[in-house]
């Protein structure tokens, strides 16, 4: 883990500086004018006057302590930026999830036991509708259907669950809606499809044949062992939930990490970008360690190494 | 002078006194002590009372007086902050937290601070903030920058003569100081210290006629009451403005249907849908923000446009009227070096129109043969990728050169990257907007080499050009206070620059805001900042 964000780290820190233009440019850019001295002073107070390898370690030795130094256009702590902005991601992307797995299991259970039913095809066909709209034009849609036939709209201010539920409820539920379809239709699909290929192995048909009821075959022996592929899919799917995010963020004014990583990438605000991204990496790979050990809990003979 | 609208004419009629060696200490100034100042007339009776939200379409990044970069960052902040001097709605100067000025030399001004200003914190107004607020400005702290000094005219430093005295010494005349006050985006006047009470990226103190309720929470909003203490007495008629930062376009639409935001600026095409429905007002007006076509004639390259003839055709290649009617849906103005609006400067509209800007294709043509280019050239025109109007200009651009042979390839950039483009003059042609500035000399500096900032444009982009008349008039224009003789030098070198054509302005477009049709005497800012809202608008029941 320790290499793979250290490698992650280099990366990011290179690539953000081969983009084209950086902060100074945009502060000077246009028909702004500026002397050499300007501009160098410019860089000195942002910290951009240094070597790569001095502004890098600048960076890492900070992050190390905890420090993660202050955005350069706003010049606000990041961490403080974070401890705003990560609340935020966090929520959305889990309930996302939630969304995606609580409609999305069943609805693959109830396509695979009622196969070629009018119920099965309603959910295949929602599914693949599922996987083809942007989540971008979803959200967008919902603001706007919200907005012409109930004049409503989201509140405009986030507020934390713990401080007032319905509201944060009210702020949630159609980004919620928007990110999530895609991973729902994954989610309902995969399961439909491992579902189909248990009900047919034999331990299944034993256990049907020797009467045991329906249900508790699907729960007990079908679903544990179906639900193993679509762990690694939904594991997979939250690198896409924090990707589609971002936009949502944007168009529902939500101040979460993708939003923060926009407009930072635009603005070529250096240390937001490099440590949203750090942080994006450390969420996935600790998710992926998650998996793993979820696997071990469905099935006792894979072992967590 | 005390508390009287004062336009240009008036203002450099005064400094011009000085500028023809006569020292009239006092002469100049009016009666003094606090002006009383009057609240422009309504054909309705203002109602006070009410909070409007207004979306704003970008979040600041900070709020800090001194040293903002962004425009977002003086809108966020105007409601609580003022300057010595302010414009009214048609760019006249007129006193605010002065009430008058004497100019005691060339390089020396004296302004009269009105006597029983308070901020927002009781603390009356004195000369003493002045100095203070200036040092921040002069030398930004962060989270300002020093990137915004080359908008700050050649002050060398500021001293309180006295509890109501500010002395303004100039290390050279430069007849920007009072446009540039007037603007207030850079001379935010507060209390001395206060970099060092509070945080001055999310909280402020000032006094203008809101003052902040609660900090400035990035990316969500800024808020602010009444100033009940404002020194505009009547005013303001609102009992608060809440900015909430919605920067999704459709978002910012669909909260203005939802009535959960009462004002917001839109894109012509978004703000047009609007028109119509039910409760909502679209209002336009103009911007400084011209649209202009820039090329870099350097050393060392031999490109077709270095002839000026060449510059002449393509000017006269492009249909502005066309560009208006496609891209800005009809609405828009020809635009000379100084946008249309902008005080007494620009060339007048009927002139662009039958001789400057005059479509003449068959002109272009003969000029381009008698450069030899009349099988036309190749160029590459960089431009902005969002907003969209940006490509649709330069598709519509593109195809009219293309009449005379003149290939334009199109490049869409980021505007991160346009900028170090722009800055470095590592392009051949960009087609770019314009923005507002303090003094027309602020459209005029990167004609002259001979200036410190002007050195580096000037140097930059057309190190292979020699103009010395255009030159000298640039400069002279900058340090001659008598306004007759500053209007007749930058109206000829208006028309230098029409013929020699370094660059070539195109159009002003208009900036649209949509308001509930609740929101009265509100109108759309030429400053680029809501002034409309901030000074004059209220609410109907």
């Amino acid at each position: 883990m320790v290499a793979t964000l250290f490698a992650v780290s280099i990366v990011i820190f290179l690539m953000v500086r081969l983009l084209p233009g950086n902060i100074i440019d945009i502060m000077f850019g246009g028909d702004a004018q500026s002397t050499p001295e300007q501009r160098a002073q410019a860089a000195k107070q942002l910290g951009l006057d240094g070597s790569y390898p001095e502004q890098y370690w600048s960076w890492m030795s900070g992050v190390l302590q905890g420090d993660f130094g202050n955005s350069l256009l706003s010049q606000r702590p990041i961490s403080e930026i974070f401890a705003d902005a990560l609340p935020i991601t966090v929520e959305l992307i889990v309930l996302g999830l939630l969304i995606a797995t609580v409609v999305g299991v069943p609805l693959g259970v109830i396509s695979a036991v009622r196969r070629n039913s009018a119920s099965d095809y309603a959910s295949r066909v929602g599914g693949l509708i599922g996987i083809s709209v942007p989540n971008f034009w979803l959200a967008t849609l919902l603001l706007i259907f919200f907005s012409r036939v109930f004049n409503w709209v989201p509140p405009l201010q986030y507020v934390s669950f713990f401080d007032d539920p319905w509201k944060n409820i009210q702020e949630f539920f159609m980004p919620a809606i928007a990110i999530s379809v895609f991973t729902l239709a994954i989610t309902m699909r995969m399961v439909r499809a491992t579902m189909l290929e248990v009900l047919n192995l034999d331990y299944v048909r034993t256990a049907r044949a020797k009467g045991v009821p329906r249900r508790h075959v699907l729960r007990k022996h079908a679903l544990r062992n179906a639900l193993i592929p679509v762990v690694t899919v939904v594991g997979f799917e939250v690198g896409v939930l924090i990707g589609g995010a971002a936009v949502v963020e944007i168009i529902f004014g939500l101040p979460g990490v993708g939003y923060i990583l926009l407009n930072a990438i635009f603005q070529r605000d250096y240390p937001v970008i490099q440590n949203a991204t750090l942080l994006i990496a450390a969420v996935f790979v600790v998710v992926n360690m998650l998996v793993d050990v979820v696997y071990g809990w469905l099935d006792p003979r894979i072992s967590v190494s | 002078m005390s508390g009287k609208k004062m336009n240009r004419r008036d203002l450099l009629k005064k400094g011009g006194a000085v500028g023809a060696g006569a020292v009239a200490a006092g002469a100049l100034a009016g009666s003094g002590g606090a002006a009383a100042y009057k609240v422009a007339r309504h054909s309705a009776t203002p109602r006070r009372g009410g909070t409007v939200n207004w979306a704003l379409e970008q979040d600041p990044a900070h709020i800090a007086p001194a040293g903002g970069i962004l425009t977002m960052t003086r809108t966020a902040q105007e409601p609580m902050y003022e300057s010595l001097l302010e414009w009214d709605k048609n760019l006249n100067i007129k006193p605010a937290l002065a009430t008058g000025w004497k100019v005691r030399n060339k390089t020396t001004v004296d302004f009269d601070i009105r006597k029983g200003v308070k901020f927002h914190n009781g603390d009356e107004l004195t000369a003493a903030d002045c100095v203070y607020s200036f040092q921040q400005h002069l030398n930004p702290p962060l989270p300002g920058s020093v990137s915004v000094l080359g908008q700050i005219p050649a002050i060398a430093d500021t001293e309180a003569r006295g509890r109501y005295v500010l002395r303004v010494n100039l290390k050279a005349t430069d007849a920007r100081l009072f446009g540039y006050l007037a603007w207030q985006r850079y001379a935010a006047i507060f209390p001395a210290g206060m970099y060092q009470e509070l945080n001055a990226a999310t909280q402020g103190i000032g006094t203008g006629p809101y003052k902040m309720n609660g900090p400035y929470v990035p990316n969500s909003r800024i808020s602010y009451v009444r100033n009940p203490q404002y020194w505009k007495k009547g005013l303001p008629y609102l009992d608060g403005i809440t900015y909430q930062i919605i920067t999704d376009e459709q978002a910012r639409i669909a909260a203005l249907r939802a009535g959960a935001v009462q004002g917001a600026t839109l894109s012509v095409d978004s703000a047009r849908s609007l028109r119509g429905v039910g409760g909502l007002t679209v209002q336009k007006g103009l911007t400084a923000a011209f649209r202009e076509l820039q090329m870099t004639i350097k050393a060392g390259e031999d490109k077709p446009w270095h002839n000026v003839k060449v510059r002449q055709a393509v000017n006269l290649a492009i249909n502005r009227n066309e560009l208006i009617q496609k891209v800005y849906g009809g609405e828009g103005q020809f635009s000379g070096h100084v946008p249309p609006g902008y005080g007494p400067w620009p060339i007048p509209q009927s002139e662009l129109k039958s001789k400057w800007e005059k479509e003449d294709l068959a002109k272009a043509r003969q000029l381009l043969r008698q450069a030899g280019f009349a099988n036309g050239f190749e160029v590459t025109m960089t431009t902005f990728s969002t907003p969209l109007d940006f490509p649709a200009l330069a598709a519509l651009i593109q195809s009219q050169l293309k009449r005379i042979n003149v290939n334009v390839k199109v490049v869409a950039q980021d505007p991160a990257t346009f900028a170090a483009n722009n800055g470095r003059g590592t392009f051949e042609w960009d087609l770019t907007a314009r923005g507002m500035r303090g003094d027309v000399d602020g459209y005029m500096a990167e004609f002259n080499p001979t200036g410190a900032l002007g050195a580096t444009v000037f140097n930059t982009w057309f190190s292979a050009y020699r103009n010395p008349k255009m030159w000298k008039l640039v400069g002279n224009g900058r340090i001659t206070l008598d306004l007759n003789k500053r209007l007749k030098m930058y109206q000829e070198l208006n028309r230098i620059l029409m013929t020699e054509l370094l660059e070539i302005p195109l159009i002003a477009v208009n900036k649209y805001q949509v308001i509930s049709s609740k929101l009265k005497n509100h109108y759309v800012s030429f400053n680029d900042f809501n002034t409309g809202l901030v000074r004059a608008a209220y609410l109907t029941a």
